[in-house]
């Protein structure tokens, strides 16, 4: 294995080159080997099937257990039979509402129908009564047969307030199987994770060996092998429940290795490649705690409705203890086509309050002009006194945020600053300085302080 | 000499005056006075489709720092971690209630309409779901903003529309 195509976009796929680079691989096309990031590739048992069929390396699980876990139905069913909990849910016949109607109201409402092939909130819908059902099934079947070619879905008993909570998984083809700890992702909004952070406020000592226990069993139940990550939902009376297991390396896996030291892209490119992870699980010991907040091209105050087109200015921020993993530059076109992701900052704080004031004026500090952003909101998140206190869940973003309007803080400042930018010409493209200079550009203009 | 200009953020229009002294600048903003000093600035630079520049200075004594982009008739400003549009030219003397609510339902963004929930002469509330449009793969509900009657109906389900383009048209009861 020397060079490796990176079948992703965005801030993924320089993420993965730069880990290629570091171990000495190339990536480029014409490989050896193929890192399929964490987009719908990755979690395709028939590409990773291609891939080994064509004689390269596949950088990710073994295809049978992407497979497996890539159906939900079959999943459940398998970690089942370890021993590993999972949320109350029921088969359904494609097409008989009424015997759907029967089986929702036998688990009991708020149910959620779910794609059997579903993940990344597509295909996925919350009932809160059976007059919504018939509507919600006909909505999930639609949108999972658009984004993964199958429409079959399921019922689960929807949990109120949960939790979610997913354990980072690492094992090679040597036998070592090993966890990197938990990460709590409870703030979503449609089903999407925005802001992770690790350790979960919630989760006790104890709790972690119930959670890794399972999520170690899981992984094991379908021959696991590379990066993987088994998500909880944890229930408020402290129970947990398997949701699913992604095959592949998680877009918030940045502060997993924030905290425990270990490159899981490396480590991947390691475990694919044949060696030995070369280190044991007494090895880990996690310090301090992380968090990360994803960067959206998205309007929070239309529903979080994507907002594409160029990116006109950008600034990223940087300072001890934070990371900037990013897909763009000035320039770049946010597409309609795809996952407005813009990239991730995440900060590293030796507790959690020094850990989010990191990352708080990481936000502050950052800056995008040209399609709209998620950053204010973000912000507006962390400075919450709920998430200040670590009482999030699924439904954080619903209770505590319902119509979130952008705040105009410093609009006099803003104001001054445009007033000033508009008072004098437009740049020409060769940058010469203006034949006829406005008061503004003589007037300690260019003078550099503070 | 000094110069003055009308910025529109929302549905306020702000009346700024700047004028140049010996320690900066005297500012008006809406009639209240303001000083702003220590302005250091870099750029401009040529973006596509802008021009940016980035911006220190104090307004009456408080620093701040800002990436300004100035398009032809907007000027977007990032400040704090927070994003201000300024629209400048005509469009702020361009009449319409931004900020209320509208019986016309429009695409936010270019995609394909999945649903069409409403007929013509149908009466709707405020808040009933009357379009389901797709974009970036996934589906988002669009509702009425105001209560009335469905005057027109544009959107074809299964066909693409632009952004911007009217979707539905609701008449609020007269």
């Amino acid at each position: 294995m020397q060079r490796v195509l990176i079948a992703n976009r965005g801030e993924i796929a320089v993420r993965v080159a730069r880990a290629c680079h570091e171990t000495g691989l190339t990536a480029v096309a014409g490989a050896d080997a193929v890192h399929p990031g964490y987009g719908f590739l990755a979690e395709s048992a028939a590409f990773a099937r291609a891939v080994e069929t064509a004689g390269l390396t596949w950088i990710g699980p073994p295809p049978a257990a992407i497979a497996t876990m890539g159906d939900k139905l079959a999943a459940r069913a398998a970690v089942e039979r370890a021993g590993v909990p999972c949320v109350p849910g029921t088969e359904i016949a494609p097409g008989d509402t009424r015997a759907a109607a029967r089986q929702a109201g036998g688990l009991g409402y708020p149910v959620l129908v779910k794609a059997a092939a579903g993940g990344g909130g597509k295909g996925m819908r919350a009932v809160g009564s059976e007059g919504e059902l018939a509507d919600a099934l006909a909505a999930a079947t639609r949108e999972a047969e658009g984004a993964f070619g199958d429409g079959r879905v399921y019922l689960e008993r929807l949990l109120v307030r949960p939790r979610h909570v997913e354990v980072q998984v690492l094992g090679d083809r040597h036998g070592t199987l090993l966890h990197l700890g938990e990460r709590e992702c409870s703030i979503q909004r449609r089903h999407q994770k925005i802001v992770e952070e690790t350790p979960s406020p919630a989760v006790t000592p104890r709790l972690r060996a119930e959670l890794v226990r399972a999520a170690l069993a899981a992984a094991r139940a379908v021959g696991y092998v590379n990066a993987g990550t088994v998500e909880f939902l944890l229930d408020r009376d402290g129970r947990f429940y398997f949701l699913e297991m992604n095959t592949r390396v998680q877009v918030e896996h940045p502060i997993t290795e924030w905290v425990t030291g270990v490159d899981i892209v490396a480590a991947q490119l390691r475990i694919a490649a044949g060696a030995p992870l070369g280190f044991a699980q007494a090895d880990v010991v996690p310090r301090g705690h992380a968090i990360e907040a994803r960067l959206y091209a998205e309007d929070p105050a239309a529903s979080f409705f994507p907002s594409a087109g160029p990116i006109l200015a950008l600034r990223e921020p940087n300072g001890p203890g934070i990371r900037v993993d990013s897909g763009v530059t000035t320039g770049s076109v946010v597409p309609l086509e795809y996952d407005p992701l813009l990239g991730k900052i995440s900060a590293w704080g030796s507790d959690r309050s020094s850990a989010i004031a990191r990352l708080g004026a990481a936000l502050r500090d950052t800056a995008v002009l040209g399609p709209t952003t998620n950053l204010a909101f973000l912000q507006d998140v962390l400075a919450h006194a709920a998430f200040l206190r670590g009482e999030t869940h699924t439904g954080f973003l619903a209770e505590h945020f319902p119509a979130w309007r952008e705040r105009a803080d410093d609009a006099v400042a803003a104001a001054l600053a445009a007033a000033v930018a508009a008072s004098r010409p437009v740049a020409s493209a060769g940058g010469a300085p203006a034949a006829n200079p406005t008061p503004w550009e003589t007037l300690g203009a260019w003078r550099l302080g503070r | 000499m000094s110069t003055e200009l009308h910025l529109r953020l929302g549905t306020r229009v702000l009346q700024i005056r700047l004028a140049p002294d010996d320690n900066g600048i005297a500012a008006t903003v809406d009639g209240d006075t303001h000083r702003v000093s220590a302005l250091a600035r870099s750029g401009p630079a040529s973006a596509p489709g802008a021009s940016v520049e980035e911006l220190a200075f104090e307004v009456d004594g408080r620093p701040h720092r800002a990436l300004v982009a100035r398009t032809r008739d907007r000027l977007l400003v990032a400040l704090a971690g927070r994003v201000y549009t300024f629209e400048t030219g005509e469009a702020v003397t361009a009449s319409g209630d931004r900020g209320g609510r509208s019986g016309k339902v429009v695409a936010p963004m270019p995609g394909k309409v999945v649903a069409v929930m409403v007929a013509l002469g149908d009466t709707v509330e405020a808040g009933q779901p009357v379009i389901v449009l797709e974009a970036m793969k996934m589906e988002t509900t669009l509702v009425a903003e105001v209560p009335g009657r469905v005057t027109a109906v544009e959107a074809v389900a299964g066909t693409t529309v632009d952004a911007g383009a009217l979707l539905v048209a609701i008449a609020p009861p007269a």
